[in-house]
């Protein structure tokens, strides 16, 4: 495995993890969910799709409104 | 089985994880690895009336990146009903769901994502990934906002199913014929 390959999979592990333990969190029976879970979901589905723009080099969206 | 379903939401999810794992190490090692996990899966599904044994496990080796994209799929069909469509269980509230979907969202993007960054789409799809990508993320704000309107949003949940179908249907592609 050369470094590059390492430093994705390092990148790609510490990006997803909060999503993972999250969704865990999510579906997990009588866990209770908050605004602040919704605003995280949020924002991680924004920082993901931001993330893709920038490795895609396509236009970011415009924020809404 | 709502709970089932939701199980596999996680399970998908990590098996996308681990797919992209696979794809950007070139050793058969971790390919390996992969396939005795399966074993897992499998029983896994078993516990909830699913038969995946025509995955991983029961294949040969030679095998294993050609059906990993078969299995992908159905997880993600599974995990998509417990994300998206489950919103009137009675265990899952719509918070939940949402939070569940935005989160696969995130998991599968940023896959496509380290993906591109290791050069293994075909740029021909980009395109079409980044309206896909720039859609679910529309659809999932609107759902947001609509739960902070105290509504449910059904539609934008069955409309989000279906990208993030679309979006598995490219990693899919990605993993039957890589750059």
């Amino acid at each position: 495995m050369n470094p590059t390959s390492v430093l994705l999979l390092l990148d790609l592990l510490v990006k997803v993890a909060p999503s993972v333990v999250a969704l865990v969190d999510a579906v997990r029976d009588g866990h209770a969910i908050t605004q602040a879970d919704i605003d995280a979901a949020t924002a991680a589905a924004h920082q993901a799709a931001d993330g893709w723009d920038a490795a895609a080099g396509a236009e970011p969206e415009a924020p809404r409104e | 089985m709502e709970l089932a379903t939701s199980i596999f939401a996680v399970v998908g999810a990590l098996y996308t994880l681990a797919l992209a794992i696979v794809k950007l190490t070139p050793t058969p090692r971790d390919d390996a690895a992969l396939a005795k996990v399966s074993p897992w899966l499998q029983g896994l599904a078993k516990l909830f009336g699913l038969d995946l044994k025509q995955g991983i496990a029961s294949a040969p080796a030679s095998q294993v990146k050609l059906l990993a994209p078969v299995l992908l799929p159905a997880l993600f069909a599974v995990a998509l009903v417990a994300s998206v469509a489950g919103c009137t269980t009675a265990r899952s509230t719509p918070q939940s769901q949402y939070v569940a979907a935005a989160h696969t969202y995130a998991v599968t993007v940023q896959a496509l994502t380290t993906a591109q960054q290791a050069g293994q789409l075909n740029p021909d799809n980009l395109p079409a990934i980044t309206a896909a990508v720039h859609t679910g993320r529309e659809l999932l704000d609107a759902w947001a906002a609509a739960l902070a309107a105290g509504q449910d949003a059904p539609d934008l949940a069955a409309s989000l199913q279906g990208i993030l179908a679309q979006l598995a249907h490219y990693y899919q592609a990605t993993l039957e014929n890589p750059r």
